[in-house]
C-alpha cells in the first residue's frame, strides 16, 4: 500500500464494514484521540454519503432516458419458462401458420398490383382524400367491377402516403389555426447579471454555471460571489445588474448559520424580442419545420401538437454562428435553417445536449453563506 | 430477450438492458388503474422498483426467480404505502389546519432543498473527477460491487490494483472540497 493511502484505506475499509472487532477498537482509540483523522473521517462519511445520493439521483435520470427508448423501441420480455414439447409444438404450428399467411398475403398483393395497375388510376390519385366522398363516387362509376378492390385500398393508402399534404389541408380547411409563435433572441456567452433580494440570488446568462464552484460570502455587511477563484459584489437589487469582478481570492471564509437560494436561469430568461424571423404554428400530429423566405424575410413553418403560447423560438448568437431552438415547456427542439424541405422536430435530450441544458429549468440551491475577515 | 439474458447483462454492469424492464409497465399501469391512480403513478413507481431492483441486484441481493413477481411487489408495497401517507395527511388537513403545520413543511422543504445539495455537490464533483474514476467509485461505493468483479468487469489487473486506483480516485474526490465545505452540505 502506498503510504499516503493508507489512512484513506483504513477509512474506506471502516465505512464499508469491513474491520474485523480488533480492528475496530484501533481505529476507534485513534478516531477519539486524533483530531486531524476524526476530521478526515468524517469528511469522508459524508462524501460516501453524497456518492451514494448522487448515484441513485443519476440512475434516476438515466432511467428516464432509457424509458424514452422503452417507448421508442416497444421492447417486450419474453417469458422465460422451460420450453416443454407441447409448447415447442405450438410455436412450431405458429411459425408455419405465419408462413402459410405471409404466402397469401403476397399472392394478394400481386393480385391486387396487377388489378391497380389495370385500372384507370390517374382519376383515383386526383381523388379528394375524404373516404366517404370518395367510395362513394367510385362505387358508381366501377359499378358491374364487382371484384374491384382498388376503390377503397388507395383511398385509405392516400394520407398515410403523403402526410404533408394532410398537415397542409388542416391548415387550408380551418383558416384560423394558423398562429405566430414567440421569437427572442439572446447572445451566449452573455454578460453575467443577477438580482439579490430577499434571500434570493437569481443569476443570467450564465445556464451552465457549477453549483460547485460558487460561495457567498460576507465582509462586513458586504455580499460578495465567490466563483471559481473570482469574486464579484453582490449589492441588494430587484433589477437585473452586471456582476462586476472586484478581485480574485483562494478563500472564501468560514460558514455562518445563515443561508441563501441561489437561483440560475435559463437562457431563455434573458432572451429579448426578435424581429429576425417570422415563426408559424400549426396543428399536427407530427411535429415538422421548414424555412423559407418570403420578400426578404425568413419565415419557420412549425406543425405539431403545441400550445402556441407556450412556445419559445430562440435564436442563440454565439461568437461566430448563431442556432434556432424551439423551447415548449420543458422540452428543447434543434431547428436547421437549412431545411427548407418538412423535416422532422428533433428533441434534444438534457442528458447529452449541451444545448439542451442552456433552456433547462434548475431549481433552486440553499447555500450556505461564508464569513471571511 | 429474455429475463435471464437481461439479468446476467446487468448483473455484468450493462446498464442499457434497464430499458428492458419498462416492458412491465402496463402491468403497473393495469395495477395503479385499479387502484386510484394514473399512467404518471405508474411510470414513478416502476421506476422505483427499478432502483431497487438493480443496487439488489449489483450487490448480489437479488435472489428471486421471478422478475415481474419481484418489480411487481416492490410498486404494489410503495403504492399502498404512499396510499397511506395521503390518508393520514389528509384527516391531519381536516382536524387541524395549523400554522405550526405550514412551519413543518417549510422546514421539510428546506431540507429537502439542501439534502439535494450534497446529492448535486458529489454529481457534479464526480462528473470532473471524470473517467474511469467516476465510474469506479460508483461502483463501489454505491453499488458496492466486489473489488474482484471490478478488476474483472473495468480490466484492472487484479482487485488490489483496482483498489488501489479506487483510493487514489477518492483522495482527488475529497481535494476538491474542504472540511469546512463538505460537512455542512445535507
Amino acid at each position: 500500500m502506498e503510504d499516503d493511502l493508507k489512512d484513506i484505506d483504513l477509512i474506506d475499509r471502516y465505512l464499508s464494514n469491513e474491520l474485523d472487532e480488533q480492528q475496530q477498537q484501533v481505529f476507534k482509540t485513534r478516531y477519539l484521540n486524533d483530531p486531524e483523522f476524526k476530521k478526515e473521517v468524517e469528511a469522508y462519511q459524508k462524501i460516501y454519503d453524497g456518492i451514494e445520493k448522487a448515484g441513485r439521483d443519476s440512475l434516476k435520470q438515466r432511467l428516464e432516458g432509457y424509458y424514452n427508448e422503452y417507448i421508442d423501441e416497444d421492447l417486450s420480455i419474453e417469458e422465460d419458462r422451460k420450453v416443454i414439447s407441447i409448447s415447442k409444438w405450438r410455436s412450431n404450428m405458429l411459425v408455419i401458420s405465419g408462413i402459410a399467411a405471409s404466402v397469401l398475403l403476397v399472392a394478394f398483393g400481386i393480385w391486387y398490383y396487377t388489378l391497380k395497375e389495370a385500372a384507370p388510376n390517374q382519376q383515383i390519385a386526383q381523388a379528394p382524400n375524404n373516404a366517404k366522398v370518395d367510395s362513394g363516387g367510385k362505387a358508381g362509376k366501377y359499378a358491374g367491377t364487382k371484384n374491384n378492390p382498388s376503390t377503397t385500398t388507395t383511398v385509405k393508402k392516400n394520407p398515410s402516403t403523403l402526410p404533408v399534404n394532410k398537415g397542409d389541408q388542416y391548415g387550408l380547411t380551418d383558416g384560423g389555426k394558423v398562429n405566430t409563435v414567440q421569437v427572442l433572441s439572446v447572445l451566449h456567452p452573455g454578460i453575467w447579471a443577477y438580482t439579490f433580494k430577499d434571500g434570493v440570488l437569481s443569476i443570467y446568462n450564465n445556464p451552465e454555471l457549477g453549483m460547485i464552484r460558487l460561495h457567498v460570502f460576507k465582509n462586513g455587511d458586504q455580499y460578495n460571489l465567490w466563483y471559481d477563484g473570482n469574486v464579484y459584489k453582490l449589492g441588494p437589487s430587484a433589477s437585473i445588474k452586471t456582476l462586476i469582478k472586484t478581485g480574485q481570492s483562494e478563500n472564501f471564509g468560514t460558514k455562518t448559520t445563515e443561508t441563501i437560494k441561489v437561483q440560475v436561469e435559463p437562457l431563455q430568461v434573458s432572451a429579448k424580442p426578435s424581429d429576425n424571423l417570422i415563426a408559424r404554428l400549426q396543428k399536427a400530429d407530427e411535429a415538422q419545420y421548414f424555412f423559407r423566405k418570403e420578400k426578404e424575410k425568413l419565415i419557420v413553418d412549425l406543425r405539431g401538437n403545441f400550445v402556441p403560447a407556450d412556445c419559445k423560438l430562440i435564436n442563440v448568437k454565439t461568437p461566430d454562428t448563431h442556432n434556432w431552438y424551439l423551447v415548449y415547456k420543458s422540452a428543447v427542439y434543434a431547428l436547421d435553417e437549412k431545411n427548407s424541405d418538412p423535416t422532422r422536430l428533433r428533441e434534444l435530450s438534457g442528458l447529452s445536449s449541451e444545448a439542451a441544458r442552456l433552456f433547462m429549468k434548475r431549481d433552486p440551491v440553499t447555500v450556505p453563506v461564508y464569513v471571511r475577515k | 430477450m429474455t429475463e435471464t439474458q437481461i439479468i446476467d447483462e446487468l448483473k455484468r454492469g450493462n446498464e442499457n438492458y434497464l430499458k428492458y424492464l419498462y416492458s412491465f409497465l402496463p402491468d403497473v399501469r393495469r395495477f395503479t388503474r385499479q387502484n386510484n391512480g394514473d399512467e404518471e403513478d405508474a411510470k414513478d413507481l416502476l421506476q422505483d422498483a427499478i432502483i431497487s431492483f438493480y443496487e439488489n441486484l449489483r450487490t448480489g441481493k437479488y435472489l428471486q426467480n421471478s422478475l415481474k413477481g419481484y418489480l411487481l411487489t416492490i410498486c404494489r408495497n410503495k403504492w399502498f404505502d404512499k396510499l397511506d401517507k395521503l390518508k393520514r395527511q389528509a384527516t391531519k388537513i381536516k382536524d387541524i389546519i395549523s400554522a405550526n403545520e405550514e412551519a413543518e413543511e417549510d422546514r421539510q422543504f428546506e431540507f429537502r432543498m439542501q439534502q439535494r445539495s450534497l446529492s448535486d455537490y458529489l454529481q457534479e464533483a464526480l462528473n470532473k473527477l471524470g473517467e474511469p474514476c467516476k465510474t469506479l467509485i460508483e461502483a463501489t461505493v454505491y453499488l458496492k460491487i466486489r473489488m474482484e468483479q471490478i478488476a474483472q468487469d473495468y480490466g484492472y489487473a487484479d482487485a488490489h490494483s483496482a483498489r488501489q486506483q479506487k483510493l487514489r480516485c477518492l483522495k482527488r474526490l475529497k481535494g476538491f472540497t474542504s472540511y469546512e465545505h463538505i460537512i455542512n452540505l445535507i
